[in-house]
């Protein structure tokens, strides 16, 4: 007896939960997506990582120790894309060399309306190819776009707070003090 | 030309407050603008800062609505699948624990009972409420009804083809694990069954044979309502049991015959060769008896244990597979209630008459009246009739 009431309280909590995880899937789904575009190129991949995430969460009933959300999904769907990306590439005997990537690049075709930010963006991402880690580039994205603390970076770099502080720090103190990268952006900002 | 303090554009680039203004961009102007007036003498350095984070900043695409309700489908889908699997393999567990339990708490000698198929007096049970006129009932609802003086069935090894009194019969369905087929016996007439394994069994008239077309357990089981005589085919470790609601009797290979009435709380077995146990179901022993050829053990209606008599001449007792009941020193009252039972009807006999004993052989036909006016005449005793209920007295 006791079990089947055990049972009932689980599917219960399961049902409860599933609707928070709705909202929360679909106010995250943009930013999985596209921080995963920085990992490859394959769509099916993502989707796969984002899809094995949540059924996870659905199922798992220690939820309620999840103080994060956001950073225990993005931690997990790190984990899980680069999985999947490891794996594909196992079949792939070319590529097995290849270490794991994080890059940051943007795509011809994107369309920028504003003439401004298609410059910057150049510019910018020259400086970053040419200059910085993905290390350094993942940092960048999660600080700029996600706009993470540093207590949820360090969970998703699995480094220590310290480390990621004194990572970023370096990173855009270079970037600032970078004479190229300065004299690029005050040439087009003067002209 | 002056150069930009990078020590200020940093500063701006790792501050938070910097950063969260300016990445929302119906902020940043204003931002910007402000902190410009903040501090006047660093308006490049906050131009440039602007500049690197809006550079660096990608675009997020959004996908559309479609996109993503496809995909969270699929999530709730696999996770539903996923969950439902993880519960089948909990209950499968408990279920392999209560049987383990079950069978310790048995003990060996009940071991026998825990078979794969409960289900056939379960079906007794849900049949018995329900159709009870003569015939024969396959797996597939098809109902047959049974003509002929000596009616005889015969099962295809298979159990999916059936010749009753000549004819062929074919079950619709493939027999499955759980199909049973259900043979009440007309009154006043015996039927000759023969099931897929090679057993016979003689179906006493009235009686009720829950039998599976084809034998494709472990054990191979019938049930009993009335009364039949077993000559069972030996299978090699495939048991035969017959369950009755209080009284099963197990055997590998032999001939017995079995009564159990239910409204009477009669039950017993007689054995004939080979041999076979019994065990009692309702009482508290639980223990199986082992009955020797001219054995004939029944249930102790006090003490709900089991009984065994010795029989002179266990052949006469089922002598009416033959369609007829040879007697010798048979108690009037005693046939006279095998009669009863046999056709339905009901006889009435003065106590001063039970001590008669008759022997020879009584011929069943069809008609009680003929039967009933032999044993008259054989006893020099006067018969009357009031519809189905028949009188003896002295004669006059």
């Amino acid at each position: 007896m006791s079990s089947i009431k055990k049972d009932k309280k689980n599917k219960l909590t399961l049902n409860k939960y599933a609707d928070e995880l709705a909202s929360i899937y679909y106010a995250q789904f943009d930013a999985l997506y596209n921080y995963g575009k920085r990992f490859t190129s394959d769509n099916f991949l993502i989707e796969d990582a984002i899809q094995n995430v949540f059924v996870n969460l659905m199922l798992d009933s220690n939820h309620e120790k999840i103080n994060n959300i956001r950073s225990y999904i993005l931690v997990s769907f790190r984990n899980e894309l680069i999985r999947l990306i490891n794996k594909s590439r196992k079949h792939d005997m070319l590529d097995q060399v290849k270490e794991f990537e994080f890059i940051l690049e943007y795509s011809e075709d994107e369309n920028f309306e504003d003439e401004e930010l298609k410059i910057l963006k150049k510019i910018l991402n020259n400086y970053l190819l040419k200059n910085t880690t993905s290390r350094q580039q993942e940092i960048i994205y999660l600080k700029y776009n996600l706009g993470l603390t540093y207590e949820e970076i360090s969970k998703i770099l699995k480094i220590t707070i310290e480390s990621c502080r004194t990572l970023m720090y370096r990173t855009i103190k270079r970037m600032a003090s970078d004479p190229e990268l300065l004299k690029k952006l005050r040439f087009w900002k003067e002209y | 030309m002056k150069t930009e303090n990078w020590n200020f554009i940093t500063d701006l680039l790792l501050d938070d407050s910097f950063i969260s203004n300016v990445t929302d961009s119906s902020l940043s102007r204003q931002y910007v603008e402000v902190l410009k007036k903040e501090y006047p003498d660093k308006k490049k350095e906050i131009e440039i800062a602007l500049s690197i984070i809006k550079g660096i900043k990608i675009e997020d695409k959004s996908s559309s609505i479609k996109y993503k309700q496809a995909i969270w489908d699929r999530i709730k889908e696999k996770a539903a699948l996923t969950n439902k699997n993880r519960r089948k393999s909990i209950t499968l567990f408990i279920g392999i624990a209560a049987t383990v339990l079950l069978i310790i708490g048995l003990g060996i000698s009940s071991v026998f009972y825990f078979t794969d198929n409960e289900k056939i007096e379960q079906y007794a049970l849900k049949l018995s409420s329900g159709i009870s006129t003569p015939g024969l009932i396959l797996s597939d609802g098809q109902q047959l009804s049974i003509q002929g003086e000596q009616p005889t069935i015969t099962y295809s090894e298979d159990g999916s083809k059936l010749i009753i009194d000549g004819s062929l019969k074919v079950q619709k369905t493939a027999p499955r694990e759980d199909a049973y087929n259900q043979l009440i016996a007309p009154y006043g007439k015996t039927i000759t069954l023969t099931l897929s394994d090679g057993t016979r069994v003689w179906v006493s008239s009235g009686s009720r044979l829950i039998y599976p077309p084809s034998f494709n357990r472990k054990v191979r089981e019938i049930y009993l309502d009335g009364e039949a005589y077993f000559e069972v085919a030996s299978v090699k470790n495939k048991p035969f049991i017959v369950k009755t609601e209080k009284m099963d009797t197990r055997v590998l290979g032999t001939k017995f015959y079995v009564q159990a009435y239910a409204k009477e709380n009669k039950y017993s077995t007689l054995l004939l060769e080979g041999k076979v146990m019994l065990s009692e179901k309702k009482g508290k022993s639980n223990h199986e008896v082992a009955l020797k050829p001219g054995q004939q053990g029944y249930v102790n209606q006090n003490q709900n244990d089991i009984r065994i008599n010795e029989v002179d001449n266990p052949e006469n007792k089922i002598s009416w597979i033959h369609g007829y009941f040879r007697l010798e020193n048979e108690r009037l009252d005693q046939l006279l209630d095998r009669i009863a039972k046999y056709y339905d009807i009901k006889i009435t006999l003065p106590e001063s008459l039970t001590p008669i004993v008759i022997s020879g052989k009584l011929d069943l036909k069809e008609n009680p009246e003929t039967v009933l006016n032999d044993i008259a005449v054989l006893a020099n005793l006067e018969l009357t009739q009031e519809e189905k209920k028949y009188f003896f007295k002295k004669m006059k």
